[in-house]
């Protein structure tokens, strides 16, 4: 092919490029800038690779509560079992608050209710309340698991899940620690253990007596 | 011939033009019943328990209960965002189905803009990088050294004989099929 | 146990021919020693019989009970009918990998076998890079995510297979084919590759691999629709696309893959391109793996996370190899691939598929933005949000818009140079439809825009390729004065990849519309119904006739009953479920009944029973027009078949058809 400096059809193999065609100082340029393009592949996939290993590193399951530190949201709710006194958050201040969101076809909470129980014997006369609320949770179905379980801390109704909405719940069982100003001072998603429970329970009591 | 389809083309482009401004102005419909405004603002809230479904969407308990307490509040007359923000005090920003548009979430929404503008960049330049003004031989001096990158550069007795690219990608075509599969 | 043993010790030689396929390609490469080269050929095949060895006893263990392995114990159970137990093959993560690795090295068969005859030179160093690829796979499924792995006290019973697993039939197609096509996109990448590592300025690499992508798409869109269809018919949330972050990464590379098949036809004809369509290959083969490594690495949660924390590392190492090697390469190596041609004018089919291209990048790019965005929100500051539907509707409608226009515009583009006359002759007809179906919409009163664009769009899309088909046809039975049914098959067996194409185009409008108009005209009511009462909805009277329990050995079926008449006229009786499986007894699956319709489908799911049967809170859905999302997608496979239907050769001289048809086309 007049003109053509290489063959023009590829049928057997590879084409190399003819580099003594090149002018030396082209050449210098071209692999420069070949090496820029290279150095940015490299820095491209470094910053996604820094990226990804932090994911790796992040459960992609747990979603980090925002309340923590924030006041808790107040409610006045109505005891479980009728004839009890209402419960008001507010009235509680001064005294370190678990509320705890449960439900009788919840698995996990049977398991953690050892815990609670432990927890609310040890700590009931030292300035700590605890409140059970059931979360979608049929009254008389509340009721019968309560009475199978022995709970024995203060129960209330939480009609519509107004309160465990604005609590951020996403399913049984969860606990808040609530301190003596008002503040969630702790939010635990999934079944509590008791040394956990304990240690947020002993660290809210202090934090009041500075 | 020509000119009936230039008149259908023209009133075609400003029959669509008109359509599509009317339902324009028209706007989109607010949402009347409190369903409706329900799931307005369901279908803007993610389901704490799905994988990324809306709380309009959801089977879930948890979203149910959500879209009642969506129905109470709009109800006692709160507005759409107000009833957002209680849930974002709740659960954080997370429970947004999509980033709020300020911050750095702003750049998510930023983003499709900026691309969507690189993809013009990119086809005006290379429209005009390589389209021919007139018709003109790339041939094989082309791909060698320079010549390429320099569009002024004098042309050669022997460009001026080389085919015309698509010619040679014919050519090429042909002679490497005879010798494997044509597919 | 012997099963146990059998499939690893299967694995393990794999590995090992796998690595001797590796080196010995490499060697046969450099040293273009023919025999070497072609003795990692052939070990393909051993590869191929021992990974369908370990497939084989890993079903086999599945169906015997043998639950001292621990991936049947977690999987499957003896009350599991056998049919879904073959489906718990691959329905978790560590059978998944077997079934992905059985797929590969089906593939790498398949390349062997192809270029048994007439060997490309790049041929060693593709089958390297594949066999590279096939030893992670391997890895994996030896090391961190082993299915054979046993238990020191088998249990007598299995867990199961997770319940919302075996609620569906479906469940046994859309992996396989997602798969295939995931992993059919690796064949170009080696080609690609191996053409870099050569140095080769050649385009012989998409001569020989364009079919292979080809068909990995038409896998890609099967998996989708079907993952499409088990969402809807399964999941029972009343849709089926919910931009879950697993479906998002599975988009990416088909949305890559199609932009690769229109602009593999500007290479071919005008050898321009180069360094974007190996970016694109590149990029498609990235994306699958970026897509497994988000799937199973526990990087993000999802429907479909398996979630395994210690393979995370490994598939984001594999992930980082593929992204340096693949632009690595294609970095050093632009500086040789100048475009060899030129467009001939600013209008011209070429220029469309350009403009195709870049919409479906940006699109992609977009995509990728948002779903990995709440992963750097977090990095950065430590905050967590959601990128959710809505974002992604918002931000990428208007690009699809405009690939609509595309596709309309772009098949009556003659090219090279567009005349001003041919284009407007052929443009008249669509337009006219177009715009005549936004009219109607203005005037019926519709307000959302998004839609009314959406379907005149589809309207234009669609007579536009139709047209170009039976033009196409006529043209050829003019010449050869035959009918023009007659004429129809022939003509098309001759240019194959076009009529391809224009079908394809006409089964994305078909879909395009029914998801506008699914989106834009769905209604919803959720309501409390106690037993005998009826509600009305969409024009229907629903009545609740009570609950039926069904026993089965796997679960427990709780079923509402209801009956849906319309104007007096009986539509069936619907009977939504909640299936309670023993292994997960807080967490029953809901699944919906469907009455689908030409028009419109009736959808009803249960939520919950009040007691005793007496009353049941249901959810009703009028979906209009889904069934054609289906049917789109079914029209888009066979257009992709279309073009992939291997030509009769052989063929001496291979003119384009298009060319011929320049010719003879005024």
């Amino acid at each position: 092919m007049p003109g053509d400096e290489r063959s023009s059809a590829d049928v057997e193999g590879s084409l190399r490029h003819p580099t003594a065609l090149n002018s030396g100082g082209a050449s210098a340029t071209r692999r420069r800038r070949r090496w820029i393009l290279v150095g940015f592949v490299v820095g491209a996939v470094a910053v996604l690779t820094a990226l990804f290993a932090f994911g790796l590193t992040q459960d992609p399951t747990l979603v980090r509560p925002v309340l923590v530190g924030r006041p808790a949201p107040g409610f006045s709710l109505p005891p479980l079992a009728s004839g009890g006194p209402t419960v008001r958050l507010s009235s509680l201040r001064g005294q370190v608050v678990v509320v705890n969101f449960w439900a009788s076809w919840c698995v996990d909470c049977r398991i953690e209710h050892p815990s609670l129980e432990a927890a609310w014997e040890r700590y009931r006369d030292r300035g700590v309340v605890f409140v059970g609320i059931p979360f979608e949770d049929p009254r008389a179905s509340s009721i019968r698991y309560a009475r199978q379980m022995h709970l024995t801390w203060p129960l209330v109704q939480d009609p519509g899940s107004v309160t465990a909405l604005a609590y951020g719940v996403y399913g049984p069982p969860e606990t808040f620690v609530i301190g003596r100003t008002g503040r969630i001072v702790y939010k635990q998603i999934g079944p509590i253990s008791y040394p956990v429970l304990t240690d947020q329970i002993t660290r809210a009591l202090a934090e009041g007596s500075r | 011939m020509r000119r009936r389809a230039t008149v259908v083309i023209a009133g075609a482009v400003l029959a669509a033009a008109g359509a599509l401004a009317v339902v324009a102005v028209r706007g989109a419909e607010p949402p009347r019943t409190l369903q409706d405004r329900v799931r307005a603002v369901a279908s803007t809230l993610r389901c704490p328990v799905c994988q990324d479904l809306s709380v309009a969407d959801s089977p879930s308990s948890v979203a149910r209960q959500m879209r009642a307490m969506i129905a109470s509040e709009l109800r006692a007359g709160r507005s759409p965002d107000e009833v957002r923000a209680g849930f974002v005090r709740a659960y954080g920003p997370w429970i947004l189905l999509a980033p709020p548009r300020h911050g750095i979430d702003l750049v998510a929404w930023v983003a499709p803009i900026l691309v969507v503008l690189a993809a013009l960049l990119l086809a005006a330049v290379a429209v005009r990088r390589w389209t021919f003004g007139a018709p003109r031989p790339g041939g094989p001096g082309a791909t060698v050294g320079g010549a390429n990158e320099d569009p002024s550069a004098p042309r050669t007795t022997a460009d001026e004989v080389a085919l015309e690219p698509e010619d040679r990608r014919l050519l090429e075509h042909a002679l490497a099929s005879m010798d494997e599969d044509p597919d | 146990m012997g099963l146990s043993r059998l499939g690893t010790f299967a694995l393990v030689v794999a590995l090992g021919l796998a690595i001797y396929g590796l080196i010995a390609s490499i060697l046969g490469a450099r040293r273009r020693d023919a025999l070497l080269a072609e003795s990692a050929r052939s070990t393909c095949f051993s590869l191929l019989a021992l990974v369908a060895a370990a497939n084989g006893a890993m079903l086999a263990a599945i169906l015997t009970n043998d639950f001292a392995i621990r991936y049947v114990a977690e999987n499957s159970s003896r009350a599991t009918p056998t049919f879904f137990k073959v489906l718990s093959l691959w329905s978790a993560d560590e059978g998944s990998l077997l079934l992905w690795n059985l797929i590969l090295a089906g593939f790498i068969s398949a390349v062997a076998f192809r270029f048994r005859k007439r060997r490309p030179e790049t041929l060693p160093a593709a089958m390297a890079v594949l066999f590279a690829v096939q030893c992670f796979y391997l890895v994996l499924v030896l090391g961190p995510t082993r299915p054979f792995a046993t238990l020191a006290t088998p249990p007598l019973d299995g867990q199961g297979p997770l319940p919302l697993l075996q609620n569906h039939p479906l469940m046994a197609a859309h992996p396989p084919f997602l798969y295939l096509g995931f992993v059919g996109m690796t064949v170009p990448f080696a080609f690609a590759v191996a053409a870099l590592a050569h140095g080769t300025l050649s385009d012989r690499w998409i001569r020989l691999t364009r079919r292979w992508a080809l068909a990995a798409w038409i896998f890609l869109t099967i998996g989708l629709v079907l993952g499409a269809l088990w969402s809807y018919g399964v999941l029972g949330w009343g849709g089926y696309w919910a931009w879950d972050p697993v479906e998002n990464v599975a988009l990416l590379p088909w949305l890559v893959t199609t932009a690769f098949l229109h602009s593999v036809v500007i290479q071919e004809r005008r050898g321009m391109l180069k360094v974007w369509n190996l970016s694109l290959v590149v990029g498609a083969f990235a994306l699958t793996t970026f897509g497994t490594f988000l799937t199973r690495g526990s990087i993000l949660s999802s429907v479909h996370s398996f979630a395994r924390s210690a393979v995370g590392p490994m598939y984001l190492g594999f992930l980082v190899l593929v992204l340096l090697v693949g632009f690595g390469l294609i970095a050093a190596q632009s500086w040789r691939l100048r475009s060899e041609g030129r467009f001939d004018s600013a209008l011209s089919r070429e220029t469309t598929f350009l403009g195709n291209n870049l919409v479906l990048v940006a699109v992609t790019f977009i995509v990728l933005i948002g779903t990995i965005f709440p992963l750097v929100v977090e990095a950065i500051s430590d905050r967590q949000v959601t990128v959710g539907g809505p974002y992604f509707k918002e931000s990428t409608v208007p690009l699809f818009l405009a690939l609509l226009l595309l596709m309309g515009v772009g098949p009556l583009m003659p090219w090279r140079r567009a005349t001003g006359r041919q284009v407007r002759e052929r443009l008249a007809l669509p337009a006219a439809a177009g715009a005549t179906v936004m009219v109607l919409l203005a005037v019926f009163g519709m307000r959302d825009l998004a839609a009314v664009a959406a379907l005149g769009l589809a309207a234009f899309v669609a007579v536009a390729n139709i047209a170009e088909i039976v033009r196409g046809v006529r043209t050829f039975a003019r010449a050869t004065g035959h009918s023009l049914i007659r004429s129809g098959p022939t003509a098309v067996a001759r240019n194959r990849r076009l009529y391809g194409g224009l079908v394809a185009h006409v089964g994305i409008a078909v879909a395009a519309a029914a998801i506008t108009v699914s989106s834009a005209f769905a209604h919803q009511a959720e309501v409390a119904l106690s037993r005998g009462q009826s509600a009305r909805f969409a024009g229907y009277t629903l009545t609740y006739r009570g609950e039926r329990a069904v026993r089965q050995p796997q679960r427990s079926v709780f079923i509402a009953e209801i009956g849906a008449t319309k104007g007096g006229r009986s539509y069936g009786v619907l009977h939504p479920s909640v299936n309670v499986y023993p292994s997960d007894p807080n967490d029953p699956i809901g699944t919906p009944s469907i009455h689908y319709g030409a028009f419109h489908d009736l959808y009803a799911t249960v939520l919950g029973f009040g007691p005793g049967g007496g009353s049941a809170v249901l959810r009703f859905f009028l979906n209009p027009g889904v069934i054609w999302v289906w049917v789109g997608g079914a029209i888009v496979a066979c257009g992709g078949l279309v073009a992939a239907w291997p030509t009769r050769r052989p063929r001496v001289v291979a003119p384009p058809a298009e060319r011929r048809e320049l010719a003879v086309v005024p």
